[in-house]
């Protein structure tokens, strides 16, 4: 790789933070902007950016925002430990360094023509939330679409309205469910693979997406099968701990994959075998 | 049967005498703990039989249903049930082939469930929970 695409890629943009809204009591939304001119940040669903937070450190966070809108670069995050806990903290005007995008794409297009599922658990809706806007700006050109959203407790759900809207359109099969909730919750208790059997697409024709806690994506992986959809047509979002982000320290590797370069969204077929295995 | 929105179909500790299969509406199973608001632990809805205790001794319930909305069912009643199984071990095989499965995967949701896969993790590998 020539330097100087090396140093672009290594070297964080300042982006100035035009929102910071509080999702639930640990998770924040950011919305930036380039410090610099207006220039748009292109992205495809799936893929993250490295935040660096000047003098703290830098992590890896997914793009939750939307693909048709590139001026606004949005990321949502859970307050976990020393960065991201210090990005909960920073105000309208503060500075972020951004790297990337980084990483593979969810195959939105390619499922063109298909049934899609979209299941999500925690967190894990925020890497996903790109291709629900991708998928449902071009609705007419899939199939059934299902979103399956499974979350600790009614507090804890995130992106609650947007999931009401799009369970709201005639087009879209949206379902949520909790591990436990107070005697006031109406909707569904429960774990998110469940919900899978009601889904009422077609598992030879469909395609879907997983993300989420690795055990909830096993379940849910081995609940498609089940259901008869064939490996090649699962891809679930892995998470591994990163520095450069872009293929050269090795730090993301995972048997013989680097998360940052290969994934972070896997075809299944192509690391079952990894999957199964315990510690790596 | 009907039951109306926030209706009990039974509750914790009583005889399981009937054997419910929902269909139509939603059913929360709750548990009540003194000094603890109540907790919704799982939801069935149409199409999915409501509790097992009437199957296995002692025929006692383990958690209070509670109709989340109108719900119908149909009733069957337990001990007449059991008689027939007892007197047709084929019929009384059937019924459990057909129903230890769905005692299975309670099982299984609910140890998922106490896992507490959402929760903070403490190795902090993972964040997306
Ligand atoms: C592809 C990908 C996408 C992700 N997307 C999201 C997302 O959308 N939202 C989200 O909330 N999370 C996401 N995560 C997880 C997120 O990156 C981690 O939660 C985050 O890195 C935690 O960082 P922290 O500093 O807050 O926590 P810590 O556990 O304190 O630190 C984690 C990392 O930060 C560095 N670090 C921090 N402090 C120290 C220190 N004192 N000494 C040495 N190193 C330190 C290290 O590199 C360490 O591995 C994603 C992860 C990956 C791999
Ligand atoms: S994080 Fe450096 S190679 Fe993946």
């Amino acid at each position: 790789m020539a330097i100087a695409a090396l140093e672009d890629r290594m070297q964080p943009r300042p982006f100035l933070v035009e929102r910071l809204t509080q999702d639930a009591s640990d998770t924040f939304t950011l919305v930036l902007r380039p410090q610099h001119g207006s220039q748009p940040f292109p992205f495809q669903p799936g893929q993250f950016n490295m935040l660096y937070l000047y003098g703290v450190g830098e992590v890896p966070i997914s793009i939750s925002g939307d693909p048709e809108d590139p001026e606004q670069l949005v990321h949502t995050i859970r307050a976990l430990g020393t960065v991201t806990s210090a990005m909960q903290k920073l105000k309208k005007g503060s500075v972020v360094g951004v790297r990337g995008p980084f990483g593979t794409a969810w195959p939105v297009d390619e499922a063109a023509g298909a049934d899609v599922v979209i299941i999500a658990g925690g967190l894990g809706l925020a890497p996903l939330r790109p291709a629900i806007y991708a998928i449902l700006a071009k609705r007419r050109q899939y199939g059934r679409v299902v979103i399956l959203y499974g979350a600790r407790t009614p507090k804890d759900i995130l992106f609650r309205q947007q999931l009401e809207r799009w369970g709201g359109r005639m087009d879209t099969f949206v379902d949520v469910t909790v591990d436990r909730a107070p005697s006031d919750w109406r909707g569904n208790v429960g774990v998110v693979s469940s919900l899978i059997g009601r889904g009422g697409f077609e598992p030879e024709h469909t395609i879907a997406f997983v993300c989420g806690p690795e055990v909830m994506i096993r379940y849910a992986v081995h609940a498609l099968s089940d259901r008869g959809v064939p490996n090649e047509r699962i891809y679930l979002s892995m998470e591994r701990n990163m520095k450069c982000g872009a293929g050269f320290c090795g730090h993301c590797q995972w048997g013989g994959h680097f998360v940052c370069r290969e994934g972070p969204v896997f075809r299944f077929d192509a690391i079952a075998d990894l999957f199964e295995v315990r510690e790596l | 049967m009907v039951f109306h929105e926030g209706a009990y179909i039974y509750r914790e500790g009583e005889p399981a005498q009937h054997f419910y299969l929902i269909r139509h509406g939603r059913v929360a199973l709750e548990v009540h703990v003194p000094g603890r608001a109540p907790l919704i632990v799982d939801s069935l809805r149409a199409g999915e039989p409501l509790g097992w205790s009437w199957l296995i001794p002692p025929y006692r319930t383990h958690f209070d249903a509670r109709a989340l909305e109108l719900t119908r069912v149909i009733s069957f009643d337990a001990e007449c049930l059991r008689q027939k199984m007892e007197e047709n071990p084929a019929f009384g095989y059937a019924l459990h082939k057909r129903m230890a499965p769905v005692i299975a995967a309670r099982l299984a949701a609910a140890r998922r469930q106490i896992i507490d896969i959402y929760g903070r993790p403490d190795d902090r590998r993972t964040a997306w929970q």
